[in-house]
C-alpha cells in the first residue's frame, strides 16, 4: 500500500447558477495532524469535503496526493473515507456488520459497551450513539485520511470529550480533517485551522484571535 | 495464486455489498415484474422468449424510477457504500444484473418445475 504523506486542495470552483459557493481554495492536510476548517452554515464546508472526496463534482478542482491528481478519491483502495453530516449506516444494519464491511477495528477498551451495542441496529441507536459509532466507523477504517464532517453533533459532553481523545489517538496514523461548530473542541485537538469565508480559505495563525476578528465568534 | 484467491475475494466482496444495496429496493422491482408476468397470462417456455424483450425494459424503467427516487430524495445513502469504494453506476448495473438473474432464474425454475 502506497502511504500518501500530504494531500492538498486547490483551484476548486464550485457554483450553483449564478451564485458562486468556492472559488479560491487552498487547503493542504498533512499526515499525522488534525486539520480544521471552520465556517458559517451554508458557507461551502460540507460540499468541499465531498469535492475532496470525490463524490461532488465542481466546476473545477484540483486535489493532490503527495502531488498526484486523483479524480475519485473514494475509489481509491485503503485511501479516504468521510463521515458526512447525516446518518450514513442503513438502518437495518448491525453495527458489527458495518464494522465488518468497513474493516474497522475497535480495540478494547470498548469491552462492555461493544459487547452491548454490536448486535444493534443502528436504526435502533440513539441519535447520540449512531452519530458515536458512526464516527468511530470511518476514525477506525484502515486508510490514511479521513474527512469528518460535524462529528460533534448530538453528542453528550461525556462522548464529546472521548471522542476527542479517539480522534487525537488516530492522528498518528492518519490525516484527519474536520468541520464542526462546536469550534472550542475543535480548536483543542487540530494542529492547524483554516477558515472559508465567501468561497475561500484562510489559514488562522492565531485561530481563537482570527475567528473574532472574522466575525465567527463573539468578542 | 496469491493475486487470484485476493481477486476472487474482492470480487466476493462486490456481490456482497451489490447484495446489500440491491436489498433495499428488491420487492418493488420484483413486485413489477411477478405483476408484470401474472398480467401477460403467465407466459412459459417459448411464449416467454416471445416476451423477453418486453420483460427487459419492464426492468430497466422499474429500475429508472428507482434510480430518479434515490437520487432525488436519498442521494445520501450512496455514501455508505462509497465509502467502501463503489460508484453509484456500478451498485446499479451489479444491482440490476442481479434482479435480472433472480427474476429470469425464478422463471426458468417454475418451467423446469412444470415440466418435470
Amino acid at each position: 500500500m502506497k502511504f500518501f504523506k500530504s494531500l492538498e486542495a486547490d483551484s476548486i470552483e464550485l457554483a450553483y447558477g449564478e451564485r458562486k459557493i468556492l472559488q479560491s481554495i487552498y487547503l493542504q492536510i498533512p499526515l499525522g495532524e488534525v486539520t480544521a476548517i471552520l465556517g458559517r452554515n451554508g458557507c461551502g464546508k460540507s460540499s468541499l469535503l465531498q469535492i475532496i472526496f470525490g463524490t461532488l463534482k465542481p466546476v473545477f478542482k484540483s486535489v493532490r496526493w503527495d502531488g498526484r491528481f486523483v479524480e475519485f478519491p473514494y475509489r481509491e483502495h485503503h485511501l479516504v473515507r468521510y463521515l458526512p453530516q447525516h446518518p450514513l449506516t442503513p438502518p437495518a444494519l448491525r453495527v458489527k456488520d458495518a464494522f465488518k464491511w468497513y474493516d474497522s477495528a475497535v480495540d478494547d477498551s470498548f469491552g462492555e459497551r461493544w459487547e452491548g451495542v454490536k448486535n444493534k441496529r443502528f436504526g435502533a441507536l440513539s441519535g447520540g450513539e449512531r452519530r458515536f459509532w458512526e464516527t468511530l466507523l470511518i476514525l477506525f477504517s484502515p486508510v490514511q485520511y479521513v474527512l469528518l464532517d460535524e462529528p460533534f453533533s448530538h453528542l453528550s459532553p461525556i462522548y464529546v470529550e472521548e471522542l476527542k481523545w479517539l480522534i487525537t489517538s488516530q492522528k498518528a496514523q492518519k490525516g484527519i480533517l474536520i468541520t464542526d461548530h462546536l469550534y472550542r473542541e475543535v480548536l483543542e485537538i487540530s494542529d492547524q485551522t483554516y477558515f472559508l469565508q465567501n468561497g475561500r480559505t484562510y489559514l488562522l495563525p492565531d485561530p481563537l484571535r482570527d475567528l473574532m476578528d472574522r466575525g465567527y465568534i463573539p468578542e | 495464486m496469491s493475486d487470484c484467491l485476493l481477486a476472487c475475494r474482492k470480487f466476493n466482496f462486490m456481490l456482497s455489498a451489490v447484495w446489500l444495496f440491491y436489498r433495499q429496493f428488491w420487492f418493488f422491482t420484483h413486485a413489477v415484474s411477478w405483476g408484470g408476468w401474472l398480467m401477460a397470462q403467465v407466459p412459459l417456455g417459448d411464449a416467454l422468449w416471445m416476451l423477453f424483450g418486453s420483460f427487459f425494459w419492464l426492468k430497466l424503467v422499474s429500475f429508472g424510477v428507482i434510480w430518479y427516487f434515490m437520487h432525488t430524495f436519498s442521494r445520501q445513502n450512496y455514501l455508505f457504500y462509497q465509502n467502501m469504494g463503489y460508484a453509484v453506476t456500478h451498485l446499479f448495473v451489479g444491482a440490476f444484473g442481479l434482479d435480472m438473474l433472480l427474476f429470469f432464474g425464478g422463471l426458468a425454475l417454475i418451467n423446469w418445475l412444470i415440466h418435470l
